[in-house]
């Protein structure tokens, strides 16, 4: 029997939209599920990605990736590689685990919300593929970090970390929450698939990977690579519903790419920002976070943006300043807060580091290498205390981030009063977005709101350090024990 | 023994505001101390100077309390050195 060429039946298997007779359209695909700018059913058929992945390819395609890296996993297990790997290389991946496993069942949720709600069916189709990549990436890494689980406590944390209250979790769960969860299917298509995807795991995925490989860990570098190619193909999303959006509500989509860049870069500045400045080997280094950050978001990804039809961010001036100095700010925020961590931070600022530092970031000595100066001397000194936390810094009710300054003169704080209560922000993005869905963000308490309104128990760093989940065999230690301190 | 209340502070060449808990009988000199102690000799290099706290765009009265002030809790103070020179 002759068999059909594939562009003859592929639009036949994934273009099954129908016209509902038992259920209103509005019933089956609701405003606030689907589509809040409500376009007409005839302005989604026009949908379309480049990929074109049937079912039965995918699973093939799939079971060859699981089948090389599982491979890997096995090999690289008979090495024995982690036991002896850098302490340093080792914050990295905990870190990474922490913040990425669990993620990516955010990131499953969402995308099996665009294969039941999205309005058109092709854009369904490739979503179900979507969501099995993401139940992947979760499986994937869970099982990879369980095994070393029984050599180190912190690595349960790749498990554990969404299910705690710890400050950085917060965090990342507001984010998901917000940008994949609580919005429509065209939302979260384009704050997970345009955005987070196309322009910054690609810092994570593609950046870090190369670390990976340098530092000899050729298991993790596989992983990311091999969770990147599913990346690649459902992150086509995203563009397509771009496309159709700028047609008919281009306020609406330029708001939506507008709050996921600030909301995403964020916590890529934490996750990925302080380990490849920081924490990795200065001899593993292959670029500086800044110039991962200038290749793959301020110029492929805003050339992205534009080539889509859409503006550069408003607050994009206030993007490039950020990219200088933000994560510099929760890098010395986080070593310092190093008990609230599940991993052992490096310092990375032995007097090579600095050099390698000020190098890439001119104005680093003089903002930070100087607050960095006391911490040195009183390392030398054995004042261990003095370089742990005395009190909780106040947070932003947007990111649940620290609040942070870089400047010697910096303005007042942005603060928000609404229904007899403050709200304070980090930065002007932050505020924005909260004035722009006041409804949806007031209830949310910032780690700071728990503690002053009796939450948190006992009201000190030690009940704090409780209600974050986080025990004595997990809480950070300075990865290298101060050595970067006794180096001249 | 005056009420606690919780205050926000910035102190000029930190990079954190700080939740420091202190009580409105406060001389604002002992508000500018209780800031310090979370900066100074943290990530602030000590100095032989005064301090000076600024709240809501005016420099406060070292001898004054917080309640004669007005500083109110979750409210911003910003501390500093008195000298002109920046940090």
């Amino acid at each position: 029997m002759p068999q059909l060429k594939r562009e003859d039946w592929f639009d036949l298997g994934r273009r099954l939209d129908w016209t509902p007779k038992y259920v209103s359209r509005e019933e089956l695909f609701p405003e606030f599920a689907s589509d809040g700018s409500n376009l007409p059913a005839a302005a989604w058929e026009k949908w379309d990605e480049p990929y074109k992945a049937s079912y039965r390819e995918y699973v093939d395609t799939q079971r060859q990736k699981d089948e090389g890296l599982y491979g890997v996993k096995t090999a690289m297990g008979r090495t024995r590689y982690i036991e002896g790997a850098d302490p340093r290389w080792r914050a990295i991946i905990k870190e990474h685990y922490g913040v990425a496993s669990v993620a990516e069942y955010f990131a499953g949720l969402s995308e099996a919300k665009l294969a039941r709600f999205a309005p058109s069916s092709a854009w369904r189709s490739v979503a179900t593929l979507g969501m099995l990549d993401e139940i992947r990436h979760g499986q994937l890494q869970l099982f990879f970090p369980h095994s070393y689980v029984k050599l180190d406590e912190q690595f349960d944390w790749a498990h554990k970390m969404y299910h705690t209250n710890e400050w950085g979790t917060i965090a990342a769960r507001s984010l998901f929450s917000d940008l994949f969860l609580a919005g429509t299917a065209v939302d979260a298509a384009i704050a997970e698939t345009f955005v987070f995807e196309t322009a910054f795991t690609n810092l994570q995925f593609l950046g870090m990977a190369s670390d990976a490989l340098k530092a000899g860990d050729v298991e993790f570098s596989s992983l990311l690579q091999s969770i990147q190619t599913d990346e690649a193909r459902h992150s086509q999303q995203g563009a397509a519903v771009i496309e159709v959006l700028l047609a008919h509500d281009r306020d609406h989509a330029q708001y939506i790419v507008d709050k996921s860049v600030w909301r995403t870069w964020k916590v890529f500045a934490l996750l990925t920002g302080m380990g490849m400045d920081y924490y990795m080997p200065l001899e593993h280094r292959v670029r500086s976070f800044k110039e991962f950050m200038q290749e793959l978001v301020l110029d492929q990804f805003s050339t992205y943006m534009l080539d889509s039809g859409l503006s550069l961010p408003w607050y994009w001036d206030q993007m490039l300043d950020e990219v200088d100095n933000f994560h510099h700010s929760m890098h010395l925020g986080s070593w310092t807060y190093r008990p609230t961590l599940w991993w052992d931070p490096a310092a990375g600022v032995s007097p090579e580091e600095r050099h390698w530092l000020a190098g890439k970031y001119p104005n680093w000595e003089r903002t930070w290498g100087r607050k960095w100066d006391v911490i040195t001397e009183n390392a030398r000194a054995g004042r261990e205390d003095l370089t742990l936390p005395s009190t909780l810094p106040v947070t932003c009710n947007m990111c649940h981030l620290p609040i942070t300054v870089w400047t010697d003169d910096p303005g007042r704080l942005r603060v928000v009063r609404s229904g007899g209560r403050s709200y304070r922000f980090c930065s002007d993005p932050c505020q924005w977005i909260f004035e722009r869905e006041p409804e949806k963000y007031e209830g949310h308490l910032s780690l700071i709101d728990r503690f002053v309104t009796g939450v948190i128990q006992p009201p000190d760093l030690n009940g704090a350090l409780a209600y974050m989940g986080i025990t004595p065999g997990v809480a950070g230690k300075d990865a290298l024990d101060y050595a970067w301190a006794r180096t001249t | 023994m005056g009420t606690p209340m919780p205050v926000i502070a910035q102190f000029r060449g930190d990079f954190l505001y700080a939740l420091v808990l202190i009580e409105d009988t406060d001389t604002i000199a002992e508000v500018a101390e209780k800031s310090a102690a979370h900066s100074v000799d943290r990530r602030v290099a000590r100095r032989d100077q005064p301090l000076r706290v600024e709240y809501q765009g005016r420099v406060l009265d070292p001898a004054k309390t917080a309640a004669e002030e007005g500083v109110a809790p979750m409210e911003e103070v910003v501390v500093s050195y008195a000298a002109g020179e920046r940090p």
